[in-house]
């Protein structure tokens, strides 16, 4: 279970996130909503160290996060798609997904069920990555970070820009997931999406969390994100 | 990460030739080729480096200056030779260590300012220190204590036989997991990072194997030539370096091979013209204008790849130098 109590970070003198606490419990997919420059995404990077962590504790499992190296979150079974979709752009897309098996000296089989599960990634395994399309590079980093196994998997605005198909994929996906009991931190900012694969939602505005709802309703969330 | 089947053969070819020339040559082309395969594994130390991981080092000098200064420091004064190299690959270890720590603790630019710093204060104080380096007028080792003891032949297979060993271990590397973790550092470091790589601690273990390779280098450099001279600190010849791995083609541990025989070779047959550094100049500027890939990536025309109108066009492997 990942745990944030009080905690606030930010970048350098500036603080960003503002007393935020928060739970996500294995199976669970939990959206953390709110407009841009709220501090979602630095919440997520003050969890993978990414960001700096002023006060307050981040518990994955019991254990605290606070001060540790973004290496070694995957070791603690933190997974994290940035919202950049940052890959390796000038590695095929097989080499992409060979290096977490490298870094975390996985088994190399564990490349066979990835290709199982994302079939279009097999047919382009010799691709660069920097060639393929939005859609297929988001796909990519979920691939990448699944073959960690990942017991808490944050997600940073996966279908920002992508096509109402792929993004229904990216939401299969992300329930999938969940049913395999991972813990999901979903940042999103799209209604349908939120609506379709999260158990409940955090709203968050100027770095604070306003509220805490288990009804997701359309009209609310719209209201809320300003649309 | 070099692939295709044409650089296979060009790589086979290269160290072929390298071993057979002993056979045909005479003496004096078998002592410029062994010079040669010398600057050559100093061009594929820094291609492991900038080519492979994406570091700018500006300072390859100091990693082939201060083992071969080491040696001939200890040889000089009556030290044997075993104790000298012994001793040679411990101030190695130590500058390398000292760099590498410091350059990859800034990052970026800092990696250069660090590199060069330590190439040209290594070259001041081998100038300024004459008690211990001979300053201006350098060191020469004696006959006795380097490979001129062997014949020409025997020097030049010691020397293409390590540089023959250095090209296959780096090769390998290059295509190893290690390889893969590199390029994947060198493309997005900070996904590295969230992906489990202590991406810290592959760039001072891979500035380390190039300073290896680099001291390889300075150590035949010192027992083939044995005359040493604060240049080879400095950062005059850690830019040339960089020239060559340019110039051949990055990432491609080939290509810098060929930058570092032509360079060297143009400079040897053109210095008997004063202003012979502008040819060189241009040369290069036209190579990066119009081969910006580098040499090796240079087709014959009936060669070319055809490619679709709106096809896209090959990129230069990425460097790091912006």
């Amino acid at each position: 279970m990942l745990e944030l109590v009080g905690l606030n970070a930010g970048y350098g003198a500036i603080q960003i996130v503002w007393d935020v606490s928060l739970t996500v419990r294995p199976g669970e997919v939990v959206a953390l909503v709110g407009r841009n420059g709220a501090g979602k995404s630095t919440t997520l990077k003050a969890i993978v160290g990414l960001a700096q962590v002023f006060s307050g504790s981040i518990r994955v499992g019991g254990r605290s996060l606070v001060g540790r190296p973004t290496a070694l979150m995957a070791s603690y079974g933190i997974g994290y798609v940035p919202q950049e979709r940052e890959l390796c752009a000038n590695l095929s897309v097989e080499e992409n997904l060979l290096v977490p098996i490298y870094a975390r000296r996985l088994p190399r089989k564990r490349l066979g069920a990835i290709y199982e599960r994302f079939s279009r990634l097999k047919e382009r395994r010799n691709q660069k990555a920097g060639s393929l399309s939005g859609g297929e590079r988001k796909l990519l980093a979920f691939a990448r970070i699944l073959l960690l196994d990942p017991a808490v998997l944050l997600v940073d605005e996966p279908v920002e820009g992508l096509m109402p198909a792929v993004v229904a994929e990216v939401g299969g996906l992300i329930r999938q997931l969940c049913a395999g009991g991972t813990g999901v931190l979903l940042v999103e900012q799209d209604v349908g999406l939120i609506r379709r694969t999260a158990d409940r939602a955090y709203l968050m505005s100027r770095g604070r969390i306003e509220a805490s709802v288990r009804e997701i309703g359309q009209r609310e969330l719209a209201q809320f994100l300003g649309i | 990460m070099v692939r295709s089947g044409g650089r296979e053969r060009a790589t086979t070819a290269v160290v072929v030739l390298a071993l057979l020339c002993p056979l045909a040559l005479p003496d004096f082309y078998l002592y410029t080729a062994a010079d040669l395969i010398i600057w050559a594994l100093l061009a594929i130390s820094l291609d492991v480096l900038l080519g492979y991981a994406g570091l700018p080092s500006f300072g390859q000098a100091a990693f082939f200056g201060v083992p071969a200064y080491t040696i001939g420091i200890v040889v000089s004064r009556g030290g044997p030779l075993t104790l000298a190299i012994l001793a040679a690959i411990a101030a190695l270890l130590v500058i390398a260590m000292a760099v590498g720590y410091f350059a990859t603790k800034t990052g970026g630019v800092g990696y250069i300012v660090v590199t060069m710093l330590a190439s040209f204060s290594l070259f001041q104080l081998a100038l300024v220190w004459t008690g211990l380096t001979g300053g201006e007028n350098g060191l020469y080792l004696p006959r006795a204590s380097s490979l001129a003891v062997l014949r020409v032949r025997a020097q030049y297979l010691v020397v293409a036989g390590l540089g023959s060993a250095v090209l296959w271990a780096s090769r390998r590397l290059a295509r190893s997991g290690y390889g893969l973790a590199l390029a994947a550092v060198k493309s997005n470091e900070r996904r590295c990072r969230a992906l489990g790589y202590n991406v810290e601690r592959i760039k001072l273990q891979v500035t380390l194997v190039s300073a290896g390779i680099a001291g390889i280098a300075g150590i035949l450099y010192a027992l083939v030539e044995r005359a040493l001279a604060p240049d080879l600190l400095g950062p005059g010849l850690s830019t040339e370096v960089v020239i060559w791995v340019l110039l051949g083609g990055a990432q491609t541990l080939v290509g810098p091979i060929m930058g570092a025989a032509l360079f060297v070779t143009l400079k040897q047959v053109l210095n008997t013209f004063e202003s012979y550094p502008l040819v060189l100049g241009l040369l290069f500027v036209a190579v990066v204008t119009w081969a910006p890939a580098g040499l090796i990536a240079l087709r014959p025309p009936g060669r070319r790849r055809r490619r679709s109108p709106g096809g896209p066009r090959p990129s230069p492997p990425e460097t790091g130098l912006g």
